[in-house]
């Protein structure tokens, strides 16, 4: 067990897992509202000018941007076995370190960057690090399905909260 | 002019009342919450001095209505976890301002990161 990572995966889903293929996603600007249509006979999306209330579930569908990729699980543990509150889990996405600028790499390294949160040393991975500017709710059964690579030891959740409280209040915890 | 030792008797007056007017089929009131009923207006008064309490509301719905219907029950009715949790000298009790602020105010603060810092979102 290195400081940031268990040498053995948690065998629940835990606060600070990394979890592979997850939706992170930004809805588009302006927004675009989208309603079932058909094309001959195939069904398709078409841009509703309001939003509209779709059959499934009653809520509109919109569109969205985004990617499908590696996300830091930020839900912390007590809501991740709520059998009530098990139907979203909060992520950030994740990227390689190296894509950032070698700047602004020394400082997200050094933690001196509040936003983005270096996570080194991911076990088959690699240096990586989170954007927790870029934190949304998914579903659950995304999760539940995905590819869960690496957990966050004991410490290094600690360090992943004192972030969150640093990032969204500007107080350091010591 | 109500000095600090005698609003905290009030307070602590208050939650045993909270406390057995909130479990009534388990719990009648004992001689001592009877007698302590009648400090009722005064721990009011002392909730309202130590700054969090809607004095209004706490007036309008008389004690037990009032503990019941407002955020004093969380502030200062500790619940069974709570109680639980005193051995912990560093827990603070959900919603216990005074506490919280202090402790909040005592932490040093970060500085925003600068904009030469600049990482463009990962989404």
């Amino acid at each position: 067990m290195s400081d940031w990572w268990l040498l053995t995966l948690h065998e629940v889903l835990s606060q600070g897992d990394i979890v592979d293929t997850q939706p992170l996603v930004m809805p588009c600007w302006p927004a675009t509202f989208l309603a079932r249509g058909t094309k001959g006979s195939q069904r398709v999306w078409e841009v509703s000018d309001t939003p509209a209330p779709d059959k499934e579930d009653q809520q509109p569908r919109f569109l969205s941007r985004g990617r499908f990729g590696l996300c830091l699980v930020v839900s912390h543990d007590c809501e991740l076995d709520k059998e009530k509150a098990r139907g979203r889990v909060t992520i950030a996405p994740i990227q390689p370190i190296a894509h950032l600028d070698e700047k602004v790499r020394q400082k997200v390294m050094a933690q001196e960057h509040l936003a983005v949160m270096p996570l080194p040393g991911i076990p088959s991975l690699g240096d990586h690090c989170v954007d927790l500017r870029a934190v949304s709710t998914i579903d659950r059964r995304f999760v539940d399905g995905g590819d869960r690579k690496a957990g966050m030891t004991d410490s290094a959740k600690k360090l992943l909260r004192a972030r969150l409280v640093t990032l969204l209040t500007r107080i350091v915890l010591e | 002019m109500i000095d600090l030792e005698f609003a905290e008797f009030a307070v602590s007056a208050w939650q045993i009342d909270g406390v057995l007017t909130a479990h009534p089929p388990k719990r009648r009131p004992s001689p001592l919450s009877k007698r302590l009923s009648k400090w009722a207006g005064h721990v009011v008064l002392t909730a309202g001095l130590v700054g969090m309490l809607p004095l209004t509301s706490l007036h309008a719905g008389g004690p037990s209505a009032a503990v019941e219907s407002t955020a004093l029950h969380r502030e200062l009715l500790p619940s069974t976890r709570d109680r639980a949790a005193r051995a912990d000298p560093d827990y603070i009790p959900a919603g216990h301002w005074p506490k919280m602020l202090a402790l909040l105010e005592s932490q040093p603060t970060a500085p925003p990161d600068s904009d030469d810092d600049y990482i463009e979102p990962f989404i």
